[in-house]
């Protein structure tokens, strides 16, 4: 394998490789665990996967590659990752079009003020059956889905963000005496945008916390837009083809949890989220109230773990650390008035603890 | 090579390989400083003239300390990570994972496998320390025949004293020319002691041939204590303040100032000096001196001065 990458073995892609008979099926509801491919074959193919999906984003959407591998290794981690960005930069886009290429089933909940949990989770609703009698019947909510998209999550109600959150951690959505268990894979992507706070309910920093990563989309370059305003000016309309199946997501889940990692690279990332805890006379105490909690340590380790597998490695780097230690971080650190006062931001506060922890 | 067990086997052996050259060169390094301690011991030893025993007690002392000290050196994974650093994170996790079986692992134990091949042992041989040590061995073993050989020590033992006492003497003359007697000096082993006047104990130290000390010294005559120069054990405080002498019924007063080089003033007690200086400077012998400085109204008196005194000392 080439540096060590699991790209070597060419040939039909992972979508081709799989019978017919493991196809999913329509309802696309059963459980379907890693046992049924070949982990091995995922292995080796899993660097010509990584250049498969960004050659199929890369139809509709222009750049942004940080952003979709982040967004990859939130769901091959089988966690959440929260989008933030300018209305218009693509954040939704990437989200449809990434929950096409995986062949995952896809929903999106547009976040309101008015939005109340039963529109998130699913009712009861009463209905007759054939023989007139009346019977409860669970009409399920959006969040049964693989993929579901949040969009604009701060603007709904705290209720109604309970609601989700719950189902993001739990995983399975309890109404009255039922429980429902959520398909797997099953993960939230939300968005939020950084203007317009007037009428939003900024996520409490505990529910904040769940989501794996917070993805920035930024403005692409100029180059970038000149491409994306040829795309969409004219009558294109963005297909994109299929490039892994429900399975496949969950057998890269388990390797990527195989992924070994030296103790010593284990350390770096325990150091870096510990010097974001202001103790001392660290950065983080000059320039944050409070740092990050245990949860960012084991995200961060399984960031780079899954950082690593995307990138064809078969080890973790500090560079696979070093590059998630961004998105792990920067919404689990609180900045102090200090740092606001000097205009800094989370990602700067970032750069000096991994300058610090060196 | 597709069983990993045969992989973690490939793996051990080269990282084996690796640690057995590292603990050679290792051992070799601590063998070249145990030399080049034994021979700096061994160079102090012949020069302060103490048995060789020491030295080699402290070569095997230092050794040891060299030993204990560099031992974290031979850390391969860490030598292998800073020579090969594609070798670094891998090597590591290879090693601390080599006893779990999954694809990947698997993947990696053959992938670092097949990069310790390119691994070459000689890149571990410090070639930069290991000429230094060599050269400084060559340094110390001249250095020792030479002090062996040549007997140094004495030669430069009789320096060191040349050296020491022309501090001393240039620093006392200098002061006294300019009239400090009762200054307070600092000697040069730390001492202070107070200049009451010209003729004190300090003088018995100088070497024979300066003054007339009782000190063997340098340049000295056949007799001890009688240089070639004009010095000799006669009375001690012939230099010091003028001392009276009778000659022929008459009284006159001596005084000698040698620190302006050899300068001899007489004149009658009480009187006022008569012809005065006796300039022995360029002068190789006293009969050149007679001739060539001293006034022939001089010389008898000179000369009787001196067949008085010479017999008693």
């Amino acid at each position: 394998m080439a540096t060590g990458s699991n790209g070597g073995a060419g040939g039909r892609s992972l979508w081709d490789s799989v019978d017919d008979k493991s196809k999913p099926s329509a309802a696309g509801r059963e459980d379907r665990g890693a046992e049924t491919v070949d982990l091995k074959q995922v292995y080796y193919q899993m660097k010509n996967t990584y250049a498969d999906i960004r050659r199929e984003v890369a139809r509709v959407i222009v750049g942004q590659d940080d952003v979709m591998e982040q967004l990859l290794v939130a769901i091959f981690t089988d966690n959440h990752a929260l989008l933030e960005g300018f209305p218009g930069v693509g954040k939704t886009m990437i989200v449809r079009t990434l929950a096409s290429i995986m062949d995952l089933k896809f929903r999106r909940i547009q976040c309101t003020p008015d939005l109340m949990p039963s529109d998130v989770t699913g009712t009861y609703i009463v209905e007759s059956d054939m023989d007139g009698k009346k019977r409860f019947r669970f009409e399920e909510g959006p969040v049964f889905t693989n993929i579901l998209l949040a969009d604009e999550i701060n603007r709904a109600t705290p209720k109604s963000q309970s609601a989700l959150l719950e189902s993001m951690q739990e995983r399975q959505v309890t109404l009255g005496t039922m429980t429902h268990k959520l398909d797997k894979p099953f993960f939230v992507l939300a968005t939020q945008n950084p203007i317009e706070m007037e009428g939003t309910y900024p996520l409490p920093e505990a529910q904040v916390d769940r989501f794996l990563l917070k993805i920035i989309v930024g403005y692409p370059s100029m180059a970038e837009e000149e491409r994306i305003v040829e795309l969409y000016s004219g009558d294109f309309t963005p297909t994109v083809n299929k490039i892994l199946r429900k399975e496949h997501v969950m057998a890269i889940q388990d390797l990527a949890k195989k992924m070994p990692i030296s103790a010593d690279v284990k350390d770096y990332a325990l150091r870096i989220v510990s010097q974001t805890r202001p103790t001392g006379k660290n950065t983080a105490s000059h320039y944050l109230d409070f740092g990050a909690s245990p949860r960012a340590s084991i995200g961060l380790v399984l960031a780079g773990k899954a950082r690593a597998l995307l990138n064809g490695k078969n080890y973790v780097g500090r560079d696979d650390i070093k590059a998630m230690a961004f998105p792990v971080l920067r919404h689990r650190i609180i900045l102090n008035f200090e740092s606001e006062r000097k205009g800094m931001s989370t990602d700067d506060v970032i750069t000096q603890i991994l300058k610090d922890t060196g | 090579m597709d069983n990993p067990d045969v992989k973690v086997e490939t793996l051990n052996k080269k990282i084996g390989e690796v640690a057995f050259y590292s603990w050679s060169f290792f051992l070799y390094y601590i063998l070249l400083d145990f030399l080049v301690a034994f021979l700096l011991g061994a160079l102090i030893a012949q020069f302060i003239g103490i048995s060789l025993v020491l030295p080699v007690i402290f070569a095997v002392v230092f050794a040891f300390f060299r030993l204990i000290q560099k031992r974290k050196a031979v850390d391969i994974i860490s030598k292998l990570a800073g020579k090969y650093e594609n070798l670094d994170e891998r090597l590591e996790t290879a090693i601390e994972y080599k006893g779990t079986r999954n694809v990947i692992v698997e993947d990696l134990l053959g992938d670092v496998s097949k990069r310790m091949d390119m691994v070459e042992t000689s890149t571990f041989l410090d070639y930069p320390l290991m000429r230094k040590r060599v050269v400084t061995l060559v340094v110390l073993c001249f250095l020792l025949l030479a002090v062996s050989v040549l007997n140094l020590r004495t030669a430069a033992f009789n320096a060191l004293d040349f050296a020491i006492n022309s501090v001393n003497m240039g620093d006392t003359l200098n002061k006294v020319m300019n009239g400090e007697t009762g200054t307070v000096f600092d000697t040069l082993t730390g001492n202070r002691w107070e200049e009451s006047n010209w003729s004190n104990d300090k003088d018995k130290n100088k070497v024979g041939a300066q003054s007339g000390g009782n000190r063997p010294g340098i340049s000295e005559g056949p007799l001890p204590g009688s240089g070639s120069g004009t010095g000799g054990e006669g009375p001690k405080d012939i230099y010091g303040t003028a001392s009276s002498a009778s000659i022929q019924g008459k009284d006159v007063d001596f005084k000698l100032h040698p620190e302006y080089g050899g300068d001899i003033e007489i004149h009658e007690t009480g009187g006022t000096p008569q012809a005065n200086k006796f300039n022995l400077e360029d002068v190789s012998s006293v009969e050149e001196c007679v001739d060539c400085v001293v006034g022939p109204e001089h010389e008898e008196m000179v000369r009787r001065y001196f067949e008085k005194i010479l017999p008693e000392s």
